[in-house]
Protein backbone atom coordinates (compact mmCIF):
# COMPACT_ATOMS: atom_id res chain seq x y z
CA UNK A 1 0.00 0.00 0.00
CA UNK A 2 2.90 2.27 0.87
CA UNK A 3 4.44 1.59 -2.86
CA UNK A 4 1.10 2.51 -4.13
CA UNK A 5 0.24 5.82 -2.35
CA UNK A 6 4.43 6.41 -3.00
CA UNK A 7 4.04 5.82 -6.53
CA UNK A 8 1.07 7.59 -6.93
CA UNK A 9 2.51 10.20 -5.62
CA UNK A 10 5.35 10.28 -7.99
CA UNK A 11 2.76 10.70 -11.36
CA UNK A 12 1.17 13.20 -9.73
CA UNK A 13 4.02 15.10 -9.02
CA UNK A 14 5.98 14.52 -12.23
CA UNK A 15 2.94 15.48 -14.24
CA UNK A 16 2.76 18.68 -12.34
CA UNK A 17 6.25 19.43 -13.24
CA UNK A 18 5.86 18.52 -16.53
CA UNK A 19 2.78 20.72 -17.07
CA UNK A 20 4.08 23.75 -15.23
CA UNK A 21 7.40 23.49 -17.50
CA UNK A 22 5.46 22.60 -20.41
CA UNK A 23 2.85 25.86 -20.46
CA UNK A 24 6.14 27.88 -19.47
CA UNK A 25 7.87 26.74 -22.92
CA UNK A 26 5.45 25.77 -25.37
CA UNK A 27 4.66 27.99 -28.34
CA UNK A 28 0.72 26.75 -27.81
CA UNK A 29 0.42 27.92 -24.34
CA UNK A 30 -2.42 29.13 -22.60
CA UNK A 31 -3.43 31.37 -19.67
CA UNK A 32 -3.37 29.88 -16.36
CA UNK A 33 -6.40 31.37 -16.04
CA UNK A 34 -9.00 32.63 -18.17
CA UNK A 35 -12.29 34.57 -17.49
CA UNK A 36 -14.51 31.03 -19.11
CA UNK A 37 -17.92 33.65 -18.06
CA UNK A 38 -17.31 36.04 -20.42
CA UNK A 39 -16.49 33.50 -23.14
CA UNK A 40 -19.63 33.88 -24.83
CA UNK A 41 -19.87 37.92 -24.89
CA UNK A 42 -16.35 37.97 -26.41
CA UNK A 43 -16.99 35.65 -29.15
CA UNK A 44 -20.27 37.05 -29.95
CA UNK A 45 -18.68 40.32 -30.41
CA UNK A 46 -16.52 38.91 -33.08
CA UNK A 47 -18.82 36.46 -34.85
CA UNK A 48 -21.92 39.93 -35.90
CA UNK A 49 -23.95 38.87 -32.93
CA UNK A 50 -25.63 41.65 -30.49
CA UNK A 51 -25.71 40.72 -27.03
CA UNK A 52 -29.08 41.99 -25.54
CA UNK A 53 -29.39 41.52 -21.54
CA UNK A 54 -32.59 40.47 -19.54
CA UNK A 55 -34.93 43.74 -19.82
CA UNK A 56 -34.19 43.30 -23.52
CA UNK A 57 -35.25 40.21 -23.96
CA UNK A 58 -38.50 41.07 -21.82
CA UNK A 59 -39.32 43.32 -24.34
CA UNK A 60 -38.56 41.31 -26.96
CA UNK A 61 -41.37 38.82 -25.85
CA UNK A 62 -43.87 41.19 -25.31
CA UNK A 63 -43.81 42.44 -28.44
CA UNK A 64 -43.48 39.36 -30.44
CA UNK A 65 -41.77 40.43 -33.55
CA UNK A 66 -38.67 38.98 -32.61
CA UNK A 67 -38.46 35.40 -33.59
CA UNK A 68 -37.00 33.35 -30.86
CA UNK A 69 -34.46 29.79 -30.79
CA UNK A 70 -33.78 27.63 -28.28
CA UNK A 71 -30.39 26.24 -28.80
CA UNK A 72 -30.21 23.61 -26.53
CA UNK A 73 -31.31 20.10 -26.96
CA UNK A 74 -34.60 19.39 -27.21
CA UNK A 75 -34.90 17.63 -24.04
CA UNK A 76 -34.05 20.76 -22.05
CA UNK A 77 -36.72 22.67 -24.39
CA UNK A 78 -39.23 20.37 -23.48
CA UNK A 79 -38.51 20.98 -20.04
CA UNK A 80 -39.14 24.85 -20.12
CA UNK A 81 -38.16 27.75 -22.52
CA UNK A 82 -38.94 31.07 -22.78
CA UNK A 83 -42.37 32.17 -24.01
CA UNK A 84 -42.97 31.63 -27.71
CA UNK A 85 -39.40 30.23 -28.44
CA UNK A 86 -38.72 27.58 -31.18
CA UNK A 87 -36.17 24.65 -30.18
CA UNK A 88 -33.64 24.56 -33.14
CA UNK A 89 -30.80 23.07 -31.42
CA UNK A 90 -28.01 23.80 -32.55
CA UNK A 91 -26.43 20.15 -33.48
CA UNK A 92 -29.39 19.26 -36.01
CA UNK A 93 -29.62 22.98 -37.17
CA UNK A 94 -28.61 21.61 -41.15
CA UNK A 95 -32.08 19.14 -40.57
CA UNK A 96 -34.31 21.81 -38.83
CA UNK A 97 -33.35 25.09 -40.81
CA UNK A 98 -34.95 24.31 -44.09
CA UNK A 99 -38.47 24.17 -41.83
CA UNK A 100 -37.99 27.91 -40.68
CA UNK A 101 -36.14 29.17 -43.64
CA UNK A 102 -39.12 30.07 -45.43
CA UNK A 103 -39.96 31.85 -41.55
CA UNK A 104 -36.89 34.45 -42.24
CA UNK A 105 -35.86 36.93 -44.16
CA UNK A 106 -32.47 38.18 -43.97
CA UNK A 107 -33.15 41.18 -41.34
CA UNK A 108 -35.79 39.35 -39.41
CA UNK A 109 -34.51 39.65 -35.90
CA UNK A 110 -34.02 36.38 -34.44
CA UNK A 111 -32.58 35.73 -30.52
CA UNK A 112 -30.97 32.87 -29.47
CA UNK A 113 -30.20 31.55 -26.18
CA UNK A 114 -28.95 28.28 -24.21
CA UNK A 115 -28.88 27.90 -20.51
CA UNK A 116 -26.69 30.10 -19.65
CA UNK A 117 -23.29 31.82 -19.72
CA UNK A 118 -21.41 28.70 -19.36
CA UNK A 119 -22.99 27.20 -22.10
CA UNK A 120 -22.23 28.15 -25.96
CA UNK A 121 -24.84 26.76 -27.81
CA UNK A 122 -26.25 29.81 -28.84
CA UNK A 123 -23.31 31.19 -29.55
CA UNK A 124 -22.92 28.81 -32.18
CA UNK A 125 -26.22 28.67 -33.52
CA UNK A 126 -25.71 32.22 -33.59
CA UNK A 127 -22.69 31.84 -36.16
CA UNK A 128 -24.46 29.26 -38.52
CA UNK A 129 -27.72 31.96 -38.48
CA UNK A 130 -25.19 34.61 -39.62
CA UNK A 131 -23.39 31.95 -42.46
CA UNK A 132 -26.84 31.40 -44.13
CA UNK A 133 -27.16 35.27 -44.53
CA UNK A 134 -28.93 36.63 -41.35
CA UNK A 135 -27.56 40.04 -40.49
CA UNK A 136 -29.93 40.86 -37.29
CA UNK A 137 -29.06 37.91 -34.68
CA UNK A 138 -29.23 38.86 -30.69
CA UNK A 139 -27.68 36.68 -28.53
CA UNK A 140 -29.07 36.60 -24.87
CA UNK A 141 -26.03 34.95 -22.52
CA UNK A 142 -28.02 34.95 -19.51
CA UNK A 143 -30.11 32.67 -21.02
CA UNK A 144 -32.85 30.35 -19.45
CA UNK A 145 -30.97 30.50 -16.41
CA UNK A 146 -30.92 34.09 -16.13
CA UNK A 147 -34.87 34.26 -17.45
CA UNK A 148 -36.18 31.60 -14.97
CA UNK A 149 -34.11 32.88 -11.98
CA UNK A 150 -35.94 36.41 -13.04
CA UNK A 151 -39.75 35.22 -13.91
CA UNK A 152 -40.26 32.27 -11.13
CA UNK A 153 -39.23 29.44 -13.95
CA UNK A 154 -42.85 29.81 -15.71
CA UNK A 155 -41.99 27.69 -19.01
CA UNK B 1 -2.02 -16.81 -19.51
CA UNK B 2 0.45 -16.04 -16.77
CA UNK B 3 -0.94 -13.74 -14.07
CA UNK B 4 2.29 -11.72 -15.30
CA UNK B 5 1.91 -11.73 -18.72
CA UNK B 6 -1.77 -10.77 -18.55
CA UNK B 7 -0.64 -7.53 -16.28
CA UNK B 8 2.07 -6.52 -18.61
CA UNK B 9 -0.66 -6.72 -21.53
CA UNK B 10 -3.26 -5.01 -19.78
CA UNK B 11 -0.72 -2.71 -19.16
CA UNK B 12 0.31 -2.09 -22.51
CA UNK B 13 -3.23 -1.24 -23.39
CA UNK B 14 -4.17 1.02 -20.81
CA UNK B 15 -0.84 2.88 -21.44
CA UNK B 16 -1.63 3.02 -25.37
CA UNK B 17 -5.38 4.29 -24.56
CA UNK B 18 -3.90 6.77 -22.33
CA UNK B 19 -0.60 8.20 -24.49
CA UNK B 20 -3.12 8.52 -27.41
CA UNK B 21 -5.07 10.43 -25.20
CA UNK B 22 -2.83 13.00 -24.45
CA UNK B 23 -0.79 13.61 -26.99
CA UNK B 24 -3.37 15.55 -28.97
CA UNK B 25 -4.64 17.55 -26.03
CA UNK B 26 -0.86 18.54 -25.39
CA UNK B 27 -0.45 19.64 -28.86
CA UNK B 28 -3.44 22.23 -28.63
CA UNK B 29 -4.53 23.05 -25.04
CA UNK B 30 -6.67 25.91 -26.05
CA UNK B 31 -8.89 23.26 -28.02
CA UNK B 32 -8.80 21.02 -24.92
CA UNK B 33 -9.44 23.93 -22.52
CA UNK B 34 -12.95 24.67 -25.34
CA UNK B 35 -13.84 21.05 -24.91
CA UNK B 36 -13.48 21.13 -21.38
CA UNK B 37 -15.38 24.16 -20.94
CA UNK B 38 -18.43 22.44 -23.31
CA UNK B 39 -18.79 19.52 -20.49
CA UNK B 40 -20.51 22.58 -18.48
CA UNK B 41 -18.97 20.72 -15.40
CA UNK B 42 -15.86 22.22 -14.40
CA UNK B 43 -15.62 24.98 -12.28
CA UNK B 44 -14.39 28.34 -14.64
CA UNK B 45 -11.65 29.19 -13.06
CA UNK B 46 -10.12 25.85 -13.26
CA UNK B 47 -10.91 25.24 -16.99
CA UNK B 48 -7.59 26.50 -17.95
CA UNK B 49 -5.36 24.22 -15.19
CA UNK B 50 -7.06 21.53 -16.13
CA UNK B 51 -6.41 21.54 -19.74
CA UNK B 52 -2.86 22.14 -19.14
CA UNK B 53 -2.59 19.07 -16.52
CA UNK B 54 -4.70 16.93 -17.15
CA UNK B 55 -3.11 15.84 -20.22
CA UNK B 56 0.39 15.37 -19.11
CA UNK B 57 -0.53 13.32 -16.23
CA UNK B 58 -2.22 10.60 -18.67
CA UNK B 59 1.08 10.99 -20.28
CA UNK B 60 3.10 10.34 -17.10
CA UNK B 61 0.92 8.12 -15.56
CA UNK B 62 0.85 6.07 -18.93
CA UNK B 63 5.03 5.88 -18.89
CA UNK B 64 5.11 4.83 -15.38
CA UNK B 65 2.65 1.60 -15.87
CA UNK B 66 5.48 0.73 -17.83
CA UNK B 67 7.54 0.68 -14.72
CA UNK B 68 7.46 -2.50 -12.58
CA UNK B 69 8.20 -0.09 -9.18
CA UNK B 70 5.38 2.56 -10.48
CA UNK B 71 2.66 0.41 -11.98
CA UNK B 72 0.48 0.28 -8.43
CA UNK B 73 0.53 3.88 -8.28
CA UNK B 74 -0.04 4.49 -11.85
CA UNK B 75 -3.03 2.55 -12.02
CA UNK B 76 -4.30 4.28 -9.15
CA UNK B 77 -3.60 7.88 -10.79
CA UNK B 78 -5.47 6.06 -14.00
CA UNK B 79 -8.14 4.88 -12.03
CA UNK B 80 -9.46 7.80 -10.96
CA UNK B 81 -9.19 9.71 -13.52
CA UNK B 82 -11.40 7.32 -15.37
CA UNK B 83 -13.89 7.35 -12.92
CA UNK B 84 -14.19 11.01 -13.29
CA UNK B 85 -14.12 11.18 -17.19
CA UNK B 86 -16.83 8.30 -16.84
CA UNK B 87 -18.78 10.07 -14.38
CA UNK B 88 -18.80 13.27 -16.40
CA UNK B 89 -19.50 11.88 -19.30
CA UNK B 90 -22.20 9.76 -18.24
CA UNK B 91 -23.82 13.04 -16.31
CA UNK B 92 -23.80 14.84 -19.77
CA UNK B 93 -25.18 12.01 -21.87
CA UNK B 94 -27.99 11.83 -19.39
CA UNK B 95 -28.44 15.66 -19.49
CA UNK B 96 -28.81 15.40 -22.95
CA UNK B 97 -25.53 17.27 -24.25
CA UNK B 98 -24.57 16.74 -27.50
CA UNK B 99 -21.23 17.67 -27.38
CA UNK B 100 -17.89 15.53 -28.05
CA UNK B 101 -16.18 13.92 -25.95
CA UNK B 102 -12.63 15.54 -25.77
CA UNK B 103 -10.92 12.95 -24.87
CA UNK B 104 -8.97 11.68 -28.29
CA UNK B 105 -9.18 14.39 -30.07
CA UNK B 106 -9.70 18.26 -29.42
CA UNK B 107 -11.96 19.17 -32.28
CA UNK B 108 -15.20 20.29 -31.76
CA UNK B 109 -16.47 18.18 -34.81
CA UNK B 110 -16.42 13.85 -34.52
CA UNK B 111 -18.46 11.09 -32.63
CA UNK B 112 -20.56 12.57 -29.63
CA UNK B 113 -20.61 11.26 -26.37
CA UNK B 114 -23.17 8.49 -25.91
CA UNK B 115 -24.10 5.42 -23.25
CA UNK B 116 -21.17 3.48 -26.12
CA UNK B 117 -18.36 5.97 -24.57
CA UNK B 118 -19.58 5.06 -20.77
CA UNK B 119 -19.42 1.60 -21.69
CA UNK B 120 -15.99 1.58 -23.31
CA UNK B 121 -14.58 3.48 -20.08
CA UNK B 122 -16.08 0.84 -17.69
CA UNK B 123 -14.40 -1.63 -19.73
CA UNK B 124 -11.17 0.70 -19.16
CA UNK B 125 -11.88 0.66 -15.40
CA UNK B 126 -12.04 -3.24 -15.33
CA UNK B 127 -8.80 -3.57 -17.12
CA UNK B 128 -7.46 -0.15 -13.91
CA UNK B 129 -8.78 -2.41 -11.88
CA UNK B 130 -7.63 -5.97 -12.99
CA UNK B 131 -3.87 -4.21 -13.07
CA UNK B 132 -4.26 -2.73 -9.54
CA UNK B 133 -5.19 -5.77 -7.85
CA UNK B 134 -2.74 -7.80 -9.54
CA UNK B 135 0.20 -5.24 -9.25
CA UNK B 136 -0.50 -5.09 -5.07
CA UNK B 137 -0.62 -8.76 -5.00
CA UNK B 138 2.73 -9.65 -6.38
CA UNK B 139 4.27 -6.45 -4.87
CA UNK B 140 3.08 -8.32 -1.54
CA UNK B 141 4.30 -12.08 -2.61
CA UNK B 142 8.14 -9.65 -3.06
CA UNK B 143 7.46 -8.41 -0.12
CA UNK B 144 6.54 -11.92 2.05
CA UNK B 145 9.57 -13.62 0.07
CA UNK B 146 12.10 -11.05 -1.07
CA UNK B 147 14.42 -13.86 -2.13
CA UNK B 148 12.00 -15.59 -4.73
CA UNK B 149 11.71 -11.85 -6.37
CA UNK B 150 15.16 -11.76 -6.68
CA UNK B 151 15.62 -15.17 -8.15
CA UNK B 152 16.17 -15.28 -12.10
Amino acid sequence: MRRSASGAAVVLLTGLLVGTAANLVAPRRIPWTQDWTQHLTSQAATSGLRIVELADVRNLVRDGATLIFDARPNAEYGAGHLPGALSLPVDDFDALYPQFAPLLGPSTPLLVYCSGEECDESLLLGRQLHAQGHTNILLFPGGYGAWTTAEGGAP
Amino acid sequence: MKPRVAVWAACAILAAVFIAAALPKIAHPDAFALAIYRHHLAPPGLINALAIYLPWLELVAAIALLAPRLRAGAAWVILLMLVLFTAAVAYNVHRGLDITCGCFSVSSEGPRIGWRKVAENLGLIAIAVFVLLRSTALDATRVMSPAASSAP
